[in-house]
């Protein structure tokens, strides 16, 4: 059953090996998620799905609800290359005075040189918390996001390019609404999932609580990090490595079609959305030990990929509802087409 | 404006089926409304008139249009279709053109199918924007389908002919049949109802629709035909679904009979119109009256205020005390002879009664064979010795019986002290006979009656109860009351000169209601109190008032359809010459039922034949197949495995779900879905044999499941449908 992989530029070992390497890489930054947060692991199963996809990620949560923590943790699990000057973690508080020099950088003048030169903002890191992300103008929005699509800033005409481990997780609160900015719909659609936290269980609460006096960073600490070459072998891995069968494109496609022919729906999900599932899809295989994308994955995958790309009819209408509605079909239909010859 | 636009949005999402529903409810209640007054083609036509309002309302009920427009719309609707009908009834072209036949159909269709569709939309629209008017609907088609019902009420099981008729016709009941329309009428009109509403008033209506069905199971008999309405106990005749098979009427009976022939102030006569029983008569017999006297009690002894039923046993021991559960003969009946004729009857009791009754004077009772008992209470035969003799051949009888000692005749002569009754009496005589008939009891007793029928005014309102002596205050006051005040009045005065009398208590109904029948239906309004006097040689002789004046309104006579109708169940005959289709096609069917019956057992075989094969192909084909293919096959034959167990994927479940569902048990089925995804979705991974996945789960599969469960999921042919 094992064909020949392409051979790979920079690295030729065997498949099985590279896909080790990857799931290896996953399973480390998972494990120190983990030791950092208690009884989110559905959460952090996305995000680190969401870092090997080289998508955003967008969470909807409460205050104190660990955001934080979750993103300053996956920042500080990669290790920075010796030399680089790009930091691992950043985070970004957005208010409605920010204005976009703030978070891309600005150019000064060098009063040693008489040149100008251009001062790196917090977008210059692996991993940047943006927190409340709703609060800003649109114009350090728009900033915001030009950075995460194109992963390049532009200042005074010119163009910085951001380092290729450039992730984004972005936080919202969806009560406290007066006088924020809500995202426009274009916007959202650049985030590979749109996370929406529950709160978390009373057993899980009791065991954040009996952790004192340690805290979550130093729990996280002692655990193995991933270097950022790691990483991005790990992505080119799953692009390369990781088998995404005609039928399950086939029913991805039928998925957001129908979705989008859904009549309690006034918009579906874009073909942006088809083209940035499949890297998530993998990974997710990846991180479930498979070379291959099963329905299962599809199935999980669904909501937080769709469910923010889609703009309802009525104010009161379930997305989450419709979406596992046209997901249980789709899951239907692969399950069929599986015993099939 | 808010709630119209969220009951759209509401009505958006209207799955299919539910508007299939009310078409359905929809084009039965247009059917049943109009059936009954328009031809076939004017039935279809608003039938689809109903299917097309409510496809309508359904595009009307989510789209843009306010109410008060489509409300406007139907209207105008209403009028064109009027006025359609108007043009083409008239249309001499339309009728050249086409026939006046098909001409009135197409005029009829032309106003039907609109204004059915106009109204249905408009009910329907209404109902989808404004929650409330959902009721409305419902009660609008409930009551358009309970308008076909409506003939059946009063126990008229005839009715409606068109539904009657052919159940009759084919043997069956036809209430039945009418209880079971009105039941899935109201059955249909609650689901849409309930469908109508959000999540939350359904809660309340199904909270209110069980309420009203368990008030209608407490109150309702559910097994068996619905019996025939209540008409009330009528003068303590019939007992309220009361069983008294004893000879001697119980204590607590009497009581309540004594307590029944009370004077009342208001007469309630509920129900009146429903039937009670059915009498057949074996032998021509015309009374001498006109009138038909059932009797079934009797009432002599005075207790200081009225007349009440006998404590002693030497009296109106004519008076049947229970039903017969073999034939007897009643002490002390008169014998027929030159004064009376020997009468037979049949009584088919439809209510319950007390005792039984019969024409004028029993002889002999009877049991008979219930021919229908879910229609019939009770069947018994009756001897009478009916009177022949007129008032000539009764003028010189005597009165009383020589046999009676001095003590009955003391007993039946026992009334009021009270003077004024003599005073009366006297006066009577002497006003109406001339003095030569002055000391023939039968001349003075008929005096009396005729007073009295000619001063009395019926009504089954007065205001007597009240008085210490009410038939004093009825007689010697307004003389306006019902039956027992006459009756009481008549006795009392007859006793006051010497003429022993009584009050009897039955049914009274007029020979014209016989209508030349056989036959005669007694209703609750037939019941009746009379007096009665005793005459030496022809016993007791039924000597009635008849008011001239009545405050009450005449009531219409029995439906002699239905009257002939239950006579003929009685006689255990159909009333139609039996319908042929039906048994021509029942022998038709039996004729070849042992063909079918072969062709059927030989078809199933071979399914069951073709499944065995099919599901053991699908349990070995692994054994022999492609290396390629024996991921799937294996699986598949895992999966037919579990569903011999009852262990079967859910719709929508993905397949590693379904393998973690059952992992406690059977954790191979997780090792072996993966292989088979595996193989399935592309993997490049060289897989587990799954074959050796495969004997695991069955080991897994043994511990798990107990051997007769397997054994038997294995031998039923056709589990590996279930499969998915």
């Amino acid at each position: 059953m094992t064909e020949p992989s392409p051979p790979l530029a920079h690295d030729a070992q065997p498949v099985e090996a590279l896909l080790q390497a990857a799931r290896d890489v996953a399973e480390r930054l998972q494990r120190r998620l983990q030791a950092a947060i208690v009884g989110r692991d559905a959460v952090i199963e996305l995000v680190v799905v969401a870092l090997l996809a080289d998508g955003h990620v967008l969470l909807e949560d409460y205050p104190g609800s660990g955001k934080t923590t979750l993103a300053r943790v996956l920042g500080e699990s990669i290790e920075p290359e010796p030399g680089s000057s790009v930091a691992p973690f950043r985070r970004i508080q957005f208010t409605p005075d920010l204005v976009p020099s703030d978070i891309t950088g600005t150019t000064v003048l060098d009063l040693a040189t008489h040149a100008l030169v251009f001062r790196r903002g917090p977008l210059f890191a692996h991993v940047v918390l943006a927190d409340e992300i709703n609060r800003t103008s649109p114009k350090v929005q728009s900033a915001l996001l030009e950075a995460m699509a194109e992963k390049q800033v532009t200042v005074d005409e010119q163009t910085h390019a951001l380092d290729e481990l450039f992730h984004v997780i972005a936080t919202q609160n969806p009560l406290d609404v007066a006088g924020t900015y809500p995202l426009p719909s274009p916007q959202l659609d650049r985030f590979l999932f749109k996370i929406v936290m529950e709160p978390i269980g009373r057993e899980d609460e009791l065991r954040v609580v009996s952790r004192y006096p340690a805290t979550s960073l130093e729990l996280a600490a002692g655990l193995g990090r991933v270097r950022r070459a790691e990483l991005l072998q790990a992505r080119a891995t799953l692009r390369e490595h990781v088998v995404v069968a005609p039928v399950i494109r086939e029913s991805l496609v039928d998925l957001v079609r129908a979705l989008r022919a859904d009549a309690r729906l006034l918009r579906g999900p874009s073909t942006r959305a088809l083209v940035v599932a499949l890297p998530a899809l993998a990974a997710r295989a990846l991180l479930h030990g498979r070379d291959f994308v099963a329905p299962e994955d599809v199935v999980a995958l669904a909501r937080p990929l769709l469910a923010h790309r889609l703009e309802p009819a009525t104010a009161d209408a379930d997305l989450g509802a419709i979406v596992g509605e046209h997901v249980a079909r789709a899951a239907e239909g692969l399950a069929r087409h599986s015993l099939r010859p | 404006m808010r709630a119209d636009r969220a009951s759209r949005d509401e009505s958006t999402t209207e799955p299919v089926w539910t508007t299939a529903l009310r078409a359905l409810v929809h084009v039965a209640a247009a059917a049943a409304f109009v059936g009954p007054t328009a031809t076939v083609s004017g039935t279809v036509a608003s039938s689809v008139g109903a299917l097309a309002g409510v496809l309508v309302a359904r595009k009307l009920a989510s789209g843009p249009l306010r109410l008060p427009i489509v409300l406007a719309l139907a209207a105008t609707g209403l009028a064109l279709a009027a006025g359609l009908h108007g043009v083409l009834s008239d249309a001499a072209w339309l009728a050249r053109l086409t026939g006046p036949a098909l001409a009135l159909r197409i005029a009829e269709a032309s106003l039907l199918l609109p204004a059915t569709t106009a109204v249905c939309a408009a009910l329907r629209v209404s109902s989808a924007r404004v929650p409330v008017v959902g009721v409305i609907e419902t009660v609008a088609l409930v009551g358009a389908t309970s308008s076909l019902l409506a003939a059946h009420r009063g126990g008229a099981i005839h009715r409606p002919f068109a539904i009657a008729d052919p159940i009759r016709t084919a043997g069956g009941d036809p209430t039945f049949a009418i209880v079971l329309i009105g039941a899935i009428a109201v059955a249909l009109s609650v689901l849409a109802l309930v469908t109508e509403q959000r999540a939350g008033r359904a809660l309340l209506h199904l909270g209110a629709i069980g309420a009203l069905l368990a008030s209608i199971v407490g109150t309702t008999r559910l097994l068996g035909p619905p019996s025939p309405p209540p008409s009330g106990e009528g003068l303590g005749l019939r007992g309220q679904g009361r069983e008294s098979d004893a000879r001697e009427g119980s204590d607590a009976d009497r009581e309540r009979e004594q307590e029944d022939l009370a004077f009342r102030d208001e007469y309630r006569n509920e129900g009146a119109q429903a039937p009670v029983a059915v009498v057949l008569f074996h032998d021509e017999y015309e009374p001498p009256s006109g009138i038909y006297y059932f009797r079934q009690g009797a009432f002599s002894e005075y207790n200081g205020v009225r007349l009440v039923r006998t404590s002693r046993a030497d009296v109106d021991q004519d008076v049947a005390s229970g039903f017969p559960v073999r034939p007897y003969e009643l002490r002390a009946a008169p014998a027929s002879g030159a004064w009376r004729a020997q009468v037979r009857t049949t009584v088919g009791l439809l209510a319950d009664h007390l005792r039984p009754f019969g024409l004028e004077a029993p002889v002999r009772l009877e049991p008979a064979r219930n021919p229908d008992p879910r229609r019939f209470e009770r069947v018994y035969r009756v001897h009478s010795a009916a009177l022949l003799a007129d008032a000539t051949a009764l003028l010189d009888a005597p009165a009383g019986s020589s046999d009676w000692s001095d003590a009955i005749r003391r007993y039946y002569l026992e009334g009021p002290a009270d003077p004024r009754y003599r005073e009366l009496a006297e006066r009577i005589v002497r006003e109406k006979l001339p003095a030569s008939l002055r000391d023939r009891p039968f001349a003075r007793a008929v005096a009396i009656t005729s007073y009295l029928s000619e001063h009395g005014t019926y009504s089954l309102r007065s205001r007597h109860a009240g008085a210490p002596d009410p038939t004093a205050h009825f007689l010697f006051g307004d003389l306006t009351g019902y039956c027992v005040h006459f009756a009481h009045a008549a006795v009392f005065l007859m006793r006051s000169l010497g003429i022993p009398a009584r009050v009897a208590t039955g049914y009274a109904v007029a020979e014209e209601v016989r209508a030349g029948g056989s036959a005669v239906l007694l209703r609750g309004r037939d019941s009746h109190a009379w007096p009665e006097v005793h005459f030496e040689g022809a016993g007791w002789v039924v000597l009635d008032v008849q008011p001239r004046t009545a405050l009450d309104g005449g009531a219409a006579p029995p439906d002699p359809e239905l009257q002939r109708m239950l006579a003929d169940l009685l006689r255990d005959e159909r009333p139609l010459p039996p319908d042929p289709t039906w048994p021509a096609i029942a022998r038709r069917l039996r004729r070849s039922a042992g063909g079918i019956a072969r062709a059927t057992t030989a078809a199933v075989a071979l399914a069951l034949v073709a499944m065995a094969l099919v599901k053991a192909w699908r349990r070995l084909a692994p054994h022999w197949c492609a290396p390629a293919s024996r991921p799937r096959l294996v699986y598949r034959a895992a999966l037919d495995a579990l569903s011999d167990v009852g262990w079967r994927r859910a719709r929508g479940e993905t397949r590693e779900a379904f393998a973690q569902r059952l992992a406690t048990q059977l954790p191979a089925l997780v090792a072996l879905t993966r292989v088979h995804l595996a193989a399935a979705f592309g993997s490049r991974v060289a897989p587990n044999d799954p074959r050796t996945l495969w004997r695991a789960l069955r080991a897994q599969l043994r511990a798990a499941v107990p051997w007769w469960r397997r054994w038997l999921g294995t031998l039923l042919p056709w589990t590996f449908l279930r499969t998915r």
